[in-house]
């Protein structure tokens, strides 16, 4: 099933999205036409049982999807909506109709006069539907036209993370967890963020080597240049580790979200962002820099999807607490089952 | 590309089975030894210990049954191999014979050879060294000048190894010589198995910087090999090394040599660590998750007969930077002097691995090869 993934949601990127239209959400449009072929292939409902409509994939299975999304700077939130339904599914409850976001922050507040508060850094909400949004132990399901206002932010590539404000509004549907909604949240979009990191690495690494292999100076190609090609390769093992830690991160949590395989995949991801980035716009030279080449595309999106959903140190905090907690004798079994217990 | 190559490739239930005999057996055998010891890692040498592995059935596991091994999976001499060096468990008499001679001999030996040489290997008795290196061919292999001339009695053999790690302690040498006239500089090099008490071989030991003999030179004058000495074909010596290399490049002995660094690292930092020292633990945490991952991906690769050098060497340039990263971040997070002699454990472990780690990113092939083969798989030159 993932290669069949892999190819359609290629086939329908490669056909349907222009660096253009990239361009152009960054400025507010936002991609019906694509959003709506996503929607006939079936991607929102991927991770949704049969008798959902959906094809009951599992994680493994959506993330050479996830990468690939990211790698074209999709600018919708077709993986956060996909990953809405998942998490709805999981519950036993059918798919949202329409386009889905959610965020993490847990600063709304339940009681008999409704939902009250802000959401914060919610990817593409001026375009969304619905949201899900944490509210202590519950996972609460808004309609977007239910908020009192929306402040409109955007992060470093342009893209939409606004903050919708909520003032006694009836929510859709609350779902009480075991835990807390917005651990579920973090978890999930750090999982995602992941993977789009990871494809837009690959895309730069791409994006490099086709111009070190163009580009001609002293009478070269620079991609002959020893110095030109160590740096090349210390991308290359960054994207490999980006990409090995996602793997990981999908596979092992297809039955319960695994914190620390997504914590792992998180600090790779981000820390190989900031090689990759530094290192194509270095090999491109002068060109890069410009906003008519395509490359800003990619990197920064990388700026901002690394520290989305917890930047690398703070998941370097928690996994180093956990470690430290844990004990020297733990280590090593730790590192072999891939996690550690959490703090008492 | 490589890239997707690295898969998610769990270690199967039947080798994950041995993890918790070949743990409690470890523990046992490294009980009486420092921490210093322990930070050998895979430079310690303990024939004893690798006989008793040999009983164990724990050495030579993925060969066939009837040369003495065990037909196990590569991932279930994984398992042994990281239990053994997470633990700092004395594997240098067997590591070279039990990582590469023995599949090489497999592969491209002669019935006899493998009859001669594999049981043997499985008992722990066996032990070979490696030689590639020369005075003048160290990172450019392919220039080497030691040759093998055939005349009526086999082959007479004449030159010099260098930096061949435990020379002095084994019983052979799959060495990478000249064997004829090429136009191609790859063409003429064939491997052979040189018996090291033959008369005409000298082995003098070279001390490393922290005074300890673990590598040496090897001087071949005039010595006459048998026929049976080659190892495989005649001319194909450069590309049987090149699959040894991906073997060589890829296992844990590539992340792990610092691990008693990093466990008496997280001792000394104890359960209250600060903001930096959660994200450094963290951080190396993360990392050596991932490479381990990455490492069992590749296995999983070799396992399947393919020969993923791209990715082998990823996995080696990785880990040698993380390694040698080690220190370097336990000087950051300890305020510990370093001690030769005296001082804790901690104090010990650190100047020893701060001294060792420069060798980390030379030993199996520097770090400027390692990337030109990288840069090479993208596509780049």
């Amino acid at each position: 099933m993932r290669e069949l993934f892999d190819n359609t949601i290629r086939a329908i990127l490669a056909d349907q999205l222009s660096p253009e239209q990239v361009i152009a959400a960054e400025g507010g449009e936002f991609s019906r036409a694509l959003w709506n072929s996503l929607e006939e292939n079936g991607v929102p409902l991927a991770l949704v049982a049969e008798d959902h409509g959906g094809v009951a994939a599992s994680l493994t299975d959506v993330c050479g999807l996830i990468i690939t999304c990211g790698e074209f700077s999709a600018p919708l939130p077709i993986v956060e909506t996909m990953l809405a339904n998942y998490l709805l599914a999981r519950k036993g409850l059918p798919p949202l109709n329409g386009v889905v976001s959610f965020a993490a922050g847990d600063e709304l507040v339940v009681n008999a006069g409704g939902v009250s508060g802000s959401v914060a850094n919610v990817p593409w909400g001026r375009h969304a539907d619905l949201i899900l949004a944490p509210a202590g132990q519950s996972l609460v399901v808004l309609a977007t036209g239910s908020a009192s206002r929306c402040e409109e932010m955007t992060n470093t590539a342009g893209e939409a993370r606004d903050t919708l404000f909520f003032d006694g509004a009836t929510p859709e549907q609350t779902i009480v967890l075991d835990g807390l909604a917005s651990e579920l949240l973090l978890l999930t979009g750090a999982l995602i963020r992941s993977a789009q990191t990871t494809g837009a690495i690959m895309r730069v690494l791409t994006l490099a080597k086709d111009y070190a292999n163009e580009r001609v100076q002293f009478g070269k190609p620079i991609g002959r240049f020893q110095a030109v090609q160590h740096q090349m390769a210390l991308l290359a093992e960054q994207a490999a580790m980006a990409k090995a830690s996602c793997e990981v991160a999908f596979a092992r949590s297809a039955m319960e979200f695994h914190e620390d395989s997504i914590t792992a995949a998180k600090i790779c991801a981000a820390d190989a962002a900031g090689v990759a980035a530094s290192v194509s716009h270095g090999v491109h030279g002068a060109i890069g820099f410009t906003h008519e080449y395509t490359l800003h595309i990619s990197t920064r999106r990388l700026w901002s999807w690394r520290s989305e959903f917890g930047s690398a140190t703070y998941w370097c905090r928690r996994l180093g607490d956990k470690v430290c907690k844990s004990g020297a004798e733990q280590f090593w079994p730790g590192v072999v089952e891939g996690g550690f217990p959490s703090p008492v | 590309m490589f890239i997707e190559q690295f898969r998610y490739h769990p270690i199967p239930a039947e080798a994950e089975a041995l993890r918790a005999e070949v743990r409690a057996f470890v523990a046992e055998h490294t009980a009486h030894m420092s921490l210093r010891q322990r930070a050998d890692s895979w430079m310690g040498f303990d024939a004893d210990f690798s006989r008793k592995l040999g009983e164990r059935g724990w050495l030579g596991m993925a060969l066939p049954r009837r040369y003495g091994g065990a037909e196990a999976s590569a991932f279930s001499r994984y398992v042994v191999i990281e239990e053994l060096l997470a633990a700092g468990a004395p594997v240098s008499a067997h590591w070279f014979s039990d990582r590469q001679s023995g599949l090489q001999i497999l592969h491209h030996g002669s019935e006899a050879q493998r009859e001669q040489f594999l049981p043997a290997i499985c008992r722990g008795e066996c032990y070979f060294c490696i030689g590639m290196s020369e005075p003048g061919s160290g990172s450019d292999l392919a220039s080497i000048k030691s040759k093998a001339e055939k005349n009526d009695q086999g082959w007479l053999l004449n030159g010099q190894k260098v930096w061949t790690t435990n020379a002095h302690r084994s019983h052979y040498m799959i060495a990478l010589v000249r064997s004829g006239e090429s136009e191609s500089r790859h063409g003429d090099m064939s491997q052979f198995i040189v018996d090291l008490t033959l008369p005409g071989i000298t082995v003098r030991p070279i001390k490393d910087l922290t005074g300890s003999e673990h590598f040496n030179e090897v001087f071949f004058d005039n010595v006459q090999l048998p026929p049976e000495a080659l190892l495989g074909k005649e001319g194909e010596g450069w590309s049987q090394v090149t699959g040894e290399l991906a073997m060589e490049r890829s296992g844990p002995e590539r992340f792990l040599s610092c691990l008693i660094l990093m466990q008496a690292m997280i001792a000394e930092i104890g359960a209250n660590a600060d903001a930096l020292q959660q994200r450094e633990v963290g951080r190396l945490t993360a990392r050596l998750m991932t490479l381990r991952q990455m490492s069992l991906a590749v296995t999983h690769l070799l396992d399947q007969g393919e020969n993923p050098s791209v990715a082998a060497s990823c996995v080696k340039d990785l880990g040698a930077v993380f390694e040698q990263e080690l220190p370097e971040i336990a000087q950051l997070l300890c305020d510990v002097e370093p001690t030769q002699s005296g001082g804790s454990d901690l104090a010990q472990v650190m100047a020893y691995l701060t001294q060792q780690a420069p060798s980390f990113s030379l030993r199996g092939g520097t770090r400027e090869i390692l990337r030109g083969i990288i840069a090479r798989g993208l596509g780049l030159r």
